[in-house]
Parts: structure tokens; sequence; C-alpha cells
């Protein structure tokens, strides 16, 4: 999260940057004319990139805080595989599991927006599997932590229920 | 019987706004015994006029955060009256720095009681005789204002100024007998709902804008083009405006009025190109004036109405009117301001040309925004309407709405509170989650729901897709 939001305020500054820059190119132009519009060019270029880029992160800054409001499980620090990867594959973070989707340190799995919806949750002593997409197989995402309580689990799939509508079973 | 008591104060109100309107509009608000006073000492109007109208602007809107209820309003609104006349009577006097400072301070206290009008607008009219007060009032001044222009274009202009505090003073008397308090059923005519009118009121705001544009466009551009027409201008000039006030005010009620504002968009486009194409002769005065003026009739009536109504929704109707005429000053203010910039230019049509090009972006505007604001406005019409039902046949009508969808339990639940008229930031405070949480749940909804925002959602209830009648 706080990797996401300096992320998107370094890029928001260089965005506001390079327009102020052209905007006092355009109210002072250099003398040095021949060489004035292709440098106006490309610093409006420039910052029209870092404009995108910032929309971009500031997007995905909104996303993570609105997983991190609706928190509804968060591991310090979680081993996660996707299908793809095998166990050994599994990179160590931060996660946060939330209605909305899952913050994987930097990386955001959204789900329960429009018709991507989260289908099934499987909530074990030491992982969680959630399986979204339009389709029922289109994603799976395994989260592995710390063993839970069985108390704890059946909390964890009555707020998934309620906050989701997805079918939430505890396994063994 | 009390609800018919303080029924007969409306025409009080009228009497008190049209004398005071027409004080207003002939002298203090740019008006002609003004020009005509300034003109005979030789002093420039220029800058005297446009402090007027900016401290007029201010008046309107600040009065809102001081005038909170109807017994502050009719202070306000007798204290107005009063300074007003003092400050006219140095108009009487030989022009000194006096001129400025009264002028300045009449403009911002004549905002004040127009503003402050608003109290008594909402309290004595129902609101089936809203649009009927307005036009009443508006009509009833304008025509008065004429009489006194004509008196001090003709005869003298002290004398225009003598009659015109005439007419103040028959304000402040008629405002003095306007009601100081008023039953707890008129300040709550309908409970206030959750829902914020504060979308609905900054599209007025905009649409009253993009309208009187045009206005100011007129006043600096093709009334000074007919200035040599002194006799006709000076009677002729409103009469289309009264005409179409009274038109529309009385037509029958079957007649869909929305209508009625295309056609007055359309006239405004006929108008400015007959402009660009006639000559100057009194003919072509006669045209372009009537076109011009009659369109603006229809559309001051249509967002004085749509102020009216927006009235009940609100705790503080001064604020309401206030504001919404600050922005009616702005209008006409930014189209003087847009003939100012192209006047002047090599190509003489220029002014005429940049009209026109407003009247197109009206005409594709307007049309949109009218939607949305009647939409809009049948939403809290709905709301309303749900809140007054019994609990039993509004929890039934919202079940059936929700019952269409798969919604889930938390999505029930924010679905809920939003048909029975709660804000964002209510449902969040309710629930105790973020305003972003409950608007990223609510954009679910309504994909699930098939609409894009609430008005299609209010919209497809009110045409009883979902309501099942009983």
């Amino acid at each position: 999260m706080k990797t996401i939001r300096s992320k998107a305020r370094r890029l928001a500054c260089a965005a506001v940057l390079g327009a102020a820059v052209c905007i006092l190119f355009c109210i002072l132009p250099p003398d040095w004319f021949s060489s004035y519009i292709a440098v106006f060019s490309l610093l409006a270029a420039g910052t029209a990139v870092l404009a995108v880029l910032a929309l971009r992160a500031l997007h995905m800054l909104r996303s993570a805080q609105l997983i991190v409001d609706n928190e509804l499980l968060h591991v310090c620090p979680a081993m996660t595989k996707t299908e793809d990867e095998d166990q050994s594959g599994g990179a160590a973070m931060e996660v946060s599991v939330s209605a909305f989707g899952v913050l994987l340190d930097t990386r955001i799995v959204r789900f329960n927006r429009r018709a991507n919806r989260l289908r099934r949750v499987e909530i074990g002593r030491d992982k969680i599997t959630l399986i979204y997409g339009p389709d029922a197989h289109t994603g799976k995402t395994v989260i592995l932590h710390e063993l839970m309580s069985d108390e704890t689990a059946r909390n964890l799939a009555g707020r998934f229920r309620f906050e989701t509508g997805a079918e939430a079973v505890i396994t063994d | 019987m009390r609800q018919t008591k303080y029924l007969n104060q409306r025409t009080r109100s009228i009497i008190a706004f049209s004398m005071f309107s027409a004080w207003l509009l002939s002298f203090a608000y740019e008006g002609q015994i003004l020009y005509s006073l300034l003109d005979s000492y030789q002093v420039d109007p220029g800058k005297l006029t446009m402090l007027a109208v900016l401290a007029h602007a201010a008046g309107l809107f600040l009065c809102g955060f001081i005038v909170k209820d109807i017994k502050k309003a009719r202070k306000v609104m007798i204290t107005a009256a009063g300074l007003c006349i003092a400050g006219s009577c140095t108009f009487f006097f030989a022009p000194s720095a006096l001129w400025m400072v009264s002028l300045i301070v009449m403009a911002f206290l004549a905002g004040m009681w127009n503003a402050a009008w608003g109290w008594f607008y909402r309290c004595c009219s129902t609101q089936k005789q809203r649009m009927g007060t307005v036009a009443a009032g508006i009509g009833a001044g304008t025509t008065l204002m004429i009489g006194l222009n004509m008196a001090a274009i003709h005869i003298r202009p002290q004398f225009g100024l003598a009659l015109a505090l005439l007419c103040l003073a028959a304000s402040l008397i008629f405002t003095a007998r306007l009601p100081k308090s008023v039953p707890d059923e008129c300040t709550q005519l309908k409970r206030e709902t959750h829902a914020s009118i504060r979308g609905i009121f900054a599209l007025l705001c905009l649409f009253i804008i993009v309208i009187t544009i045009n206005s100011g466009l007129m006043f600096a551009v093709v009334n000074p083009a007919f200035a040599h027409l002194t006799t006709l201008t000076s009677w002729y000039w409103a009469i289309p405006y009264i005409a179409a006030l009274i038109v529309v005010a009385w037509l029958p009620s079957r007649i869909n009025r929305s209508y009625i504002l295309y056609v007055a968009i359309a006239m405004q486009g006929f108008g400015f190109i007959a402009f660009l194409l006639m000559d100057r002769s009194s003919g072509s005065y006669l045209v372009v004036n009537t076109l011009l003026l009659g369109a603006f009739g229809v559309n001051d009536l249509f967002w004085w109405s749509m102020l009216g109504e927006m009235l009940d929704y609100h705790k503080n109707p001064a604020k309401l009117l206030g504001i919404g005429l600050s922005v009616n000053v702005a209008g006409v203010l930014l189209g003087e301001l847009v003939s100012g910039l192209v006047t002047g230019a090599a190509d003489s049509n220029a002014p005429t040309l940049v009209g026109l090009a407003v009247v197109c972006a009206a005409l594709v505007i307007l049309p949109i925004l009218y939607k949305q604001l009647t939409l809009l406005l049948k939403n809290s019409t709905f709301l309303a309407t749900v809140e007054k039902m019994p609990p039993e046949e509004q929890r039934q009508t919202i079940e059936t709405v929700l019952h269409a969808a798969e919604l889930t339990e938390r999505e029930n639940q924010i679905a809920t509170l939003l048909l029975k008229g709660y804000t964002y930031r209510l449902i969040a405070q309710e629930l105790f989650i973020s305003e972003s949480t409950v608007k990223t749940h609510i954009q679910n909804i309504y994909y699930k729901l098939g609409v894009r925002n609430k008005t299609e959602l209010i919209n497809k209830l009110i045409k009883n897709q979902f309501v099942s009648k009983q």
C-alpha cells in the first residue's frame, strides 16, 4: 500500500511539474525560437505520458484503498501462489483480502466488480482459496497464512457471504 | 381557514415584489432612469453600473447565509427598502462620490431583498401557484418599469426617479404587512428528504448560466444597434417579455410546457439570425426584439418556476433563491463580457456570430440539461412519495425493486437506504463504512439492475417497471 501510494504521488508530482513547465513555455516562450517548438512538443508529450501513468497509479491507489478499507483478512507476511506457479515459486508479501479484491503488496486482484464476481471462497486452517471471474474457473488465488481457529474461520466465511454473496465453505 | 389566511398573503407578497422590481429594474440595476440621470450630467455610466451589478450579485449570494428564518427575512426586506429610499434620494442632487456609494449599497441591499423574498415566495404560495406568483410579480414589475422608463425619457429623469421612489415606498408598505411567522406546515410543506439537492441545484445553475449568456449578448450587441429608435425602444422593449410570461403562466395544464422551452430556444436562434440579416429599421426591431425578448420571457419563467419547485426541498429558501438569482446575474455579465471581447473586431458581424454560436451551444446543451433536471426532480418527487407511503407499502415497493436483481446482503442494505432517499454520506455513516465503499457497492447494484444511474432507476420505478400495482 505504501509503495503504491508513493508511486502515485511521485508520478502525480512529475505530471504537475511537467504541466507547469509547459504552461511557462506558453506564457514566456524562450528566445531560441528555432528549437522552441521541438522542445515544447517533447515536453508536452512527456507530460501527457506522465499524466496517463499518474492517472493509472491513482486508480490503482484508489482500488488499494478500497480493499484496505474493507479488509476481511490481513496476512503479513503471506505466501501466495496462482494457478501457474508452484509452491516454491510463491512470493512472501503483505496481503489484504477484502470483498472487493486482494492486495498483494503492489499487485491488485479485483473482483466483485460488474461481471467479475467472487464465486467461491474456501477457507482452510492454513490457506484461503478465492475463485472469481465471469466464469467459475477463470481465476483462482490461494493465500497461505498462519493457522486459524474454527471460530475465526466461521466468522470469516459469514462475512464473505454477507459482503460478496459468494459461496464460502470451510475446508480441513 | 388558517391556510387561507396565509394564502391571501400571496397577493401582498406579489405586490411587494413587483413594486420593488419596478424600482430595481428602472433604476438601481442598470435602469433607464439611472442612465438618463447620468447622461443628463454627462457622467460615464460604465464603471458605476458594473460595480452596482456586482454588488447586487453579492447581495443575492450572501443573503442566504445571513437570513435563516422568515422573521429575519421580513426585517431585512424592510430595512433594505428603507435604506434604498434614502439612497435613491441622493440622486436628486448633483453627482458626487455619494452617488457611487449609494448605488453600490442600494444594489447590494436590493440583492438581499430579492433573496430574502424567497421565504415569502415559498410560504405564501402553494407549489402549484408558484409559476403564477412569479409570472405575476415579474410581469407587473416589468410593466411598471416601462412606465417609469418612459417618464424618465420623455418627461424628466428626476420625475421618473420620483415615481420609482413611490413604487419603492409601496413595496415597503406591503412588505411590512407580510406575516412575521407562518404555520409549521408552511415551512415544512414537504418533509426534507435525505436526497441531496446539491446536484440538482448545480445543474439548474448551469442551466441558468447557459440561458442568460444570450441575454447578456443581446443587451450588449442588439440593443445598441437599435438605440437610434428611442421612442419605440423605450416602450416596446419589454412587451414581448411580458406577453410571454402571461401566455406561458396561464396555459392550460394539459399542454406540455417543455415543448414551449424548445420553441423559445428556436426563437432565440431565429432572433439572432434576423438581426444578422435584417437592417436596423423599426420593422426589423419589432421582429428581432419580439423573438428574443419573447424567448427570454419563457426561459426566465422556466428557471424561476424550477427554483420555486426546489424551495420545498431546502430549509433556507433565501439561500436557494439568492444563489440561483446571482448565477443569473453572472450569466448576463458573462454574455456582456463575451461581447466586449469580440467588439471592435474587423468583422462588424463578429459579436452577432458569437451570439449565434452561443445559441447553437445552448440548443445542444439545454434539452439535455432540461431532461436531466426534470428526471432528477421526478427522482425527488418519487423519493418524497416513497417516504410518505405507509411502512408496509414502502417495504413492498423497495423489495419488489431489489428482488429484480440478485443482490448480496450488503448490497440489499445499501439499496434499501438509497431508495429511501439516503445520500451516500448518510449511508456510509449508517453502515459504518467509507463513502467510496458505498459508491462501489452502488455501481454494482446499478449494474445488476441494468441501469446506469439513480435517475434511470427512479425513472424505471416511476414507469412502474419494477413496482407491482396492488
